[in-house]
């Protein structure tokens, strides 16, 4: 299911003292199956576009279609009443520390919920509830306990559930790691990869983790003051310094530290590395070549 | 609804005092009600509109916040219309009939009501919420006496004050998490939509009786001990200008008084 952003504008707080441009201008197509990552700083627009891709938000001026469902602005009574149902069904979205989105007696009525509101009977909401906990890898002793006795780590699975279980076609994530320990983050970003794999998802990933970005993207988009910055692999971004530094990026760390050592090897270019497994093959690689 | 909003500005009404705004608003609640013909009436509008004209806020921004209100001060005039009986029958058309009274009584209540509504907003949204609570403080200070914890009550409120954003940024949050989780708050029947509210309550007081607690240890830790020998960042000034608030008062009082007895 194609996502396309087209010449999207979007201004908060219309026609009251505090208006502010979130978004300028804004165009970007993510082909079905895309694994994209969003980058920028607070406040540089990437959260206000990705809640306008399952209709959160509704344009200012342009417009989002996604497959056969077009957002528009908001002109006609038309227009408001347009039923953004289906649109919420098909493109997930979690949020930021979404363990704050709990509220059932139960992990399993927790999850139950989304597709309980599209339109599933009980039945098929407690099989897609159950399929989904799995997806996530909760431990079914867990299921009838109630979501606020658990870890934050295993809430955030539950609420993650919880949006997975209405079987989306796309599935976005803001700031997934944000507040998470570092196992926690590695096994949170592995746990999307695999749920990608699996589902055939396509994943849309809000980031302002450089080395998250390198690690998982296909492809990023640098957002800066509500426009796109950048739109292109990762690695060239990362291999253009200056760029990065305009804008008021960082390298990912093994990047980082590759780079210093590219000197110490003879080498020009910083490599193309994108894991810590790989940081250290290279070195040991170039450690073999200066022995012999 | 934009009463209670704050609007950065450098004006001269928001250069006054909070305790001298405060004060004026106070005692301009009773005097209102001294505006009972014309010629008080037409004062007072001139009056409201000059004040509103001082503060530099843009009179569309201010009419669309005030359109709520509108809507009220049109129902009491509607139900002045239709339900005083007193003077003479001006018209009658099967059940509806308007009187002389009703007409004069519905203008005069929400025009007073228009001048309360007007001030009060203004008050707000020219002082910081921290300047109000201030001068509240200020304000209950005589009252200590009689054991009334007057920081205690400022601190309450300037806390709220300073939640409400939160809270509100938070709610919305929330509500597009569940929204995006087929949530629909915005159609359907009325008791479906009621029913939408539950899963914005609860996570919404979980997270605000967490930051309580949060904000109250934060505080202790940072040797929080009640109002005793507190002094303050930000000292209040009573300048010239705000003496010259209180004047004005006055001189509108009395000139009510003198309108009054014309016509």
């Amino acid at each position: 299911m194609p996502i396309r952003i087209e010449e999207v504008t979007y201004q908060y707080q219309l026609n009251t003292p505090f208006e502010r441009t979130a978004l300028r201008d804004v165009n970007v197509t993510i082909p079905s199956g895309a694994l994209v990552a969003f980058l920028g700083h607070t406040g540089s627009g990437k959260s206000t576009l990705v809640q306008h891709m399952n209709g959160l938000l509704r344009p200012t001026d342009g417009r989002v279609v996604v497959d056969d469902i077009t957002v528009t602005p908001i002109r006609t009574r038309r227009d408001k009443k347009q039923n953004l149902l289906p649109l919420r069904r098909r493109v997930g979205l979690v949020f930021q520390y979404p363990e704050h989105q709990l509220f059932e007696e139960t992990v399993e009525r927790d999850v139950m919920f989304g597709p309980r509101n599209f339109g599933a009977t009980d039945a098929e909401a407690k099989e897609r509830a159950h399929e989904a906990l799995r997806l996530v890898g909760l431990d079914e002793a867990l299921w009838d306990r109630s979501p606020f006795d658990l870890s934050g780590g295993q809430m955030r699975r539950v609420a993650i559930a919880g949006v997975l279980a209405s079987r989306p076609d796309v599935l976005i994530v803001d700031e997934p790691t944000a507040g998470l320990d570092p196992i926690g983050r590695r096994d949170m970003l592995a746990l999307f990869k695999r749920l990608r794999e699996e589902l055939n998802l396509t994943l849309i990933l809000v980031s302002h983790d450089m080395d998250d970005v390198l690690t998982y993207a296909e492809r990023v988009i640098v957002m800066e003051h509500g426009q796109v910055a950048f739109d292109g692999d990762p690695f060239e971004l990362f291999q253009d310094e200056a760029l990065v530094r305009r804008l008021q990026l960082d390298l990912p760390h093994v990047l980082e530290l590759a780079r210093d050592l590219a000197p110490i090897f003879d080498e020009t270019e910083i490599p193309l590395i994108r894991t810590e497994t790989e940081l250290a093959d290279w070195i040991a690689e170039r450690l073999k070549g200066g022995a012999t | 609804m934009i009463i209670g909003q704050y609007i950065p500005g450098h004006s001269w009404l928001h250069s006054l005092d909070a305790r001298a705004k405060t004060l004026f608003i106070l005692g301009f609640i009773p005097v209102v009600f001294l505006a009972d013909n014309l010629w008080t009436n037409l004062f007072l509008l001139a009056f409201t509109l000059f004040v509103v004209k001082l503060s530099q806020l843009s009179w569309r921004y201010l009419w669309n916040g005030l359109r709520m209100i509108l809507f009220l001060i049109v129902f009491t005039l509607l139900l002045q219309l239709l339900f005083n009986r007193d003077g003479t029958l001006l018209f009658e058309l099967g059940p509806i009939a308007i009187y002389s009274e009703g007409i004069r009584m519905g203008l005069i209540v929400s025009l007073r009501f228009f001048y309360l509504v007007m001030l009060t907003t203004l008050v707000t949204l020219t002082t910081t919420p921290m300047e109000l609570t201030d001068s509240i403080e200020a304000g209950l200070r005589p009252f200590e006496r009689i054991r009334v914890p007057a920081h205690e009550i400022a601190l309450m409120l300037s806390i709220s004050l300073r939640f409400l954003p939160t809270l509100a940024d938070e709610t919305d949050r929330i509500m597009k998490a569940q929204q995006a989780r087929g949530v629909d708050l915005m159609s359907g029947p009325w008791k479906s939509r009621l029913k939408g509210v539950i899963p914005l309550l609860i996570p919404l007081f979980i997270s605000a009786f967490k930051r309580a607690e949060d904000l109250a240890t934060a505080m202790e830790a940072r040797g929080y001990r009640g109002g005793e020998g507190r002094t303050r960042l930000r000292e209040m000034e009573w300048q010239m200008r705000d003496t010259a608030v209180l004047l004005i008062f006055v001189a509108l009082t009395l000139i009510l008084f003198g309108l009054r007895g014309i016509g």
